[in-house]
């Protein structure tokens, strides 16, 4: 049996939770700009149709009383340390997904702490008790359905679904709920008739496969309640990105080089946490008509100093034709390698090499500054005076 | 123009030149050749604005002429022509029959006048270098490769420089992609004056110019002037046109002065080298070598594979080295001598590691090491 474990309102819990005179309100954890987007609203505000991604402008107008809280990503990151580590006590075989979501697997330990749904209430338990917070669960014989059922009774709430109710659940399960069907799948689906997962049976594998492609065969296995996909316990990142909405539209290259900068910095930083170095750098570009771009570049060598993965990033913005105002820029970084890992040395070192081996090592000790003494206190010169922009 | 040929003595060629035709150039014309009809002769040019060969061959001219023409085409046609004569005729403007009777093509050639300018470079000093020395140094040159994006000369290209040796002049190559480091002397005969101290020669060029010698034949007429390799052999010519840029200093790198020196079996060496290989993939490619006590052991640990370890006596004797390499470096090296020993020259885990014959410096490869953490 698999557990899908999704903390409720993650972000809005914990401060609702630290601050008394936040609980039982509105709020909405969000960037201080009007132009921000909502990244968690808690249950109350939730009422008023506030949900995530909705621009902060709008929340307001849907609930005037509406309290904006600043996130504080690193508070959050720690409490969901604690929630995977209690997890952990349950099952080896964890695998976390995202900040607030995780996949358990608890085939075996059936003996040792009782049925599935008894598993379920003991986390939840253990997770109220330790962190005061609380989370649904899905339980259900594959992954996919136990995404799926954990959402089913939200907040606080425990769904199971057992391996017999599986058939019933397929068939009247709304397609737009199956993980991986988006808009343009939708717009199909809404051609061919498929209303519910069910539906797919009407159709043979060799037409499903014409139409979505390699997401044919994962619907039509799908369908017939089997997923292939396992736990991953060893999760790693396949990729660091960073990146910023603008309080106002941008087109000045010196205010873009900052923020590339400033995103290369904390890029950076996550990527030699993760004691990785990088092959890919990329950018992305929305513009004030909310299209996107996205550019990205190999690199000549194996990277992870701040100051190259700058050097690629402007590079590749200096390549963009800007015709319109930028609204959003990031930085992101890919086709990681551990950093441990032997790497073919240089016979005849090109002095860029040289130079990126120096800032990884002022990289490396400003990292362990701002571990010890906060991110605050140390930046780059020309990101000083960056904090009315972003 | 109107002439016609033995397939035999044309076929061979056209098949030769393909790679020069077949490169992609800002140019569409340097798909063609250029056929020239004098005489009694027809010459043959092929132009990819860096390599350039000219061959001339018997013909028999009705009218003299000139032509561009697709070389892929035009050799397709000839190889699968089924007689020996061959007739080529330009019956109007640009419109060529190939053949006669049962079988006829037509194709329409390319304005002539587009063609490449083919250099016209006279009086060179040539040097005299054996057939066989200098296939040893196309391959010195071609062994480290370079990929499809690579920008820096010195990896694009060879270096060519003269180097005096126990009061002997030699012709040396040096070619590298920074991570090993090939450098190949040879002899010659005549008088070589470089137009700098040293030459960048393109690798792709010099791959071109393998097709071209065959080890067994008599001394090659090699000459560099006016910004042009130039390769001659009887009726044929290749020009290569030199890189402009810097190349390193690599006279420290082949430097073994301060490492200890171990004397190797070449061939069990190649073969432990790509047994271990078995193991190693994409993300994986290093293995370890220990030097120890009389012995050499190389492992592999891949997570994605397994492991393997294999041992080799060695004269070695002093504090252990540990030190990663990729074994395919070593295949590529090793496979470049001809002795039954070599020399292999270790110092510890960040040095290279330098292979060279038991008796001289005429070859001397150079393998950097892999960072273990």
């Amino acid at each position: 049996m698999i557990l899908h474990i999704d903390m409720d309102a993650f972000f809005a819990a914990i401060e609702q939770r630290d601050n008394p005179a936040l609980r039982n309100k509105p709020i909405i954890i969000a960037g201080d700009s009007k132009r921000s987007v909502v990244s968690t609203a808690s249950y109350e505000a939730r009422k008023f149709g506030i949900h995530s991604a909705m621009p902060v402008f709008q929340a307001k107008q849907r609930c005037a009383k509406v309290i904006l809280v600043p996130g504080n990503r690193y508070k959050y990151a720690a409490e969901s340390k604690k929630i995977m580590a209690i997890i952990s006590d349950f099952s080896p075989l964890v695998e976390q997904v995202s900040i607030d979501e995780a996949y358990v697997d608890i085939q075996g330990c059936e003996k040792l702490f009782g049925s599935p749904e008894v598993i379920a209430q003991k986390i939840k338990a253990a997770i109220f008790k330790e962190l005061f917070l609380t989370c649904s669960i899905g339980i259900a014989p594959v992954k996919f359905l136990a995404k799926i059922a954990s959402d089913m009774d939200k907040p606080n709430g425990i769904t199971f679904i057992s391996k017999h109710e599986m058939a019933r659940v397929i068939k009247d399960l709304p397609i737009a709920k199956v993980p991986g069907v988006g808009k343009q799948a939708m717009k199909l689906m809404a051609i061919l008739q498929i209303h519910t997962l069910g539906d797919l049976h009407k159709y043979d594998i060799c037409l499903l496969n014409k139409k979505f492609g390699k997401m044919g065969k994962r619907l039509h296995e799908l369908s017939h309640g089997k997923d292939l996909s396992r736990i991953e316990t060893n999760y790693s990142r396949k990729s660091i990105s960073s990146e910023t909405t603008l309080s106002k539209d941008i087109s000045d290259l010196k205010i873009a080089r900052q923020l590339l900068l400033a995103h290369s910095q904390r890029v950076g930083r996550d990527l030699r946490k993760e004691k990785m170095i990088c092959h890919n750098v990329s950018i992305k570009i929305k513009f004030s008509d909310f299209t996107q771009i996205t550019r990205s570049k190999q690199t000549d060598s194996w990277i992870c100093s701040s100051s190259a993965i700058f050097n690629e990033a402007l590079s590749l913005y200096e390549k963009v034709v800007l015709k319109k105002k930028i609204r959003l820029l990031g930085v992101g970084v890919s086709h990681f390698m551990d950093k441990n890992a032997p790497i073919q040395m240089e016979l005849l070192c090109p002095p860029k090499e040289k130079i990126n081996k120096k800032w990884e090592s002022v990289d490396m000790a400003v990292d362990s500054i701002m571990e010890k003494f906060g991110s605050g206190m140390i930046t780059k010169a020309s990101l000083n005076k960056r904090k009315k922009h972003v | 123009m109107k002439f016609s040929f033995n397939k035999k003595d044309i076929q061979e060629i056209l098949s030769k030149i393909q790679g020069i035709t077949g490169r992609k150039t800002n140019l569409t014309i340097t798909s063609d050749i250029l056929i020239k009809a004098v005489g009694s002769q027809i010459s043959i040019t092929a132009n990819d604005l860096e390599t350039v060969f000219t061959g001339t061959y018997d013909a028999q001219v009705e009218t003299e002429g000139i032509l561009s023409i697709n070389s892929k085409k035009f050799f397709e046609i000839i190889r699968e022509y089924p007689d020996n004569e061959i007739i080529v005729n330009e019956v109007e403007n640009r419109w060529v029959e190939i053949g006669k009777g049962d079988s006829l093509y037509h194709i329409v050639a390319s304005d002539y006048e587009n063609f490449p300018e083919t250099p016209l470079i006279e009086n060179i000093d040539f040097i005299e270098v054996d057939a066989k020395d200098l296939k040893k140094m196309v391959a010195i040159s071609s062994v480290v490769g370079f990929s499809g994006d690579e920008k820096r000369i010195y990896v694009l290209g060879s270096l060519i420089e003269k180097i005096v040796s126990d009061g002997q002049e030699l012709l040396r190559i040096v070619s590298t992609d920074s991570r090993r480091l090939h450098c190949y002397d040879a002899q010659f005969k005549g008088e070589l004056n470089l137009p700098e101290e040293s030459v960048i020669i393109p690798k792709k060029g010099l791959s071109e110019l393998n097709k071209f010698i065959d080890s067994n034949s008599d001394p090659i007429q090699v000459g560099i002037k006016e910004n042009y390799f130039i390769f001659q052999r009887a009726n044929e010519s290749v020009m290569i046109k030199l890189l402009d840029g810097e190349y390193p200093d690599y006279k420290p790198i082949i430097n073994y002065d301060e490492m200890i020196p171990m004397e190797v079996d070449r061939n069990m060496f190649i073969t432990l080298m790509r047994r271990i290989s078995i193991l190693t993939s994409d993300d994986y490619k290093s293995v370890i070598l220990t030097f120890k006590d009389n012995e050499l052991t190389v492992t592999i640990t891949n997570p994605e594979i397994g492991e393997s370890k294999e041992r080799l006596m060695i004269g070695f004797s002093g504090k252990e080295i540990k030190s990663a390499f990729n074994p395919k470096y070593f295949m590529d090296a090793l496979n470049l001598f001809e002795d039954s020993i070599v020399i292999i020259n270790v110092k510890d885990s960040k040095s290279p590691c330098i292979i060279k014959s038991l008796d001289d410096d005429k070859l001397v490869c150079v393998i950097m090491a892999m960072h273990i953490s």
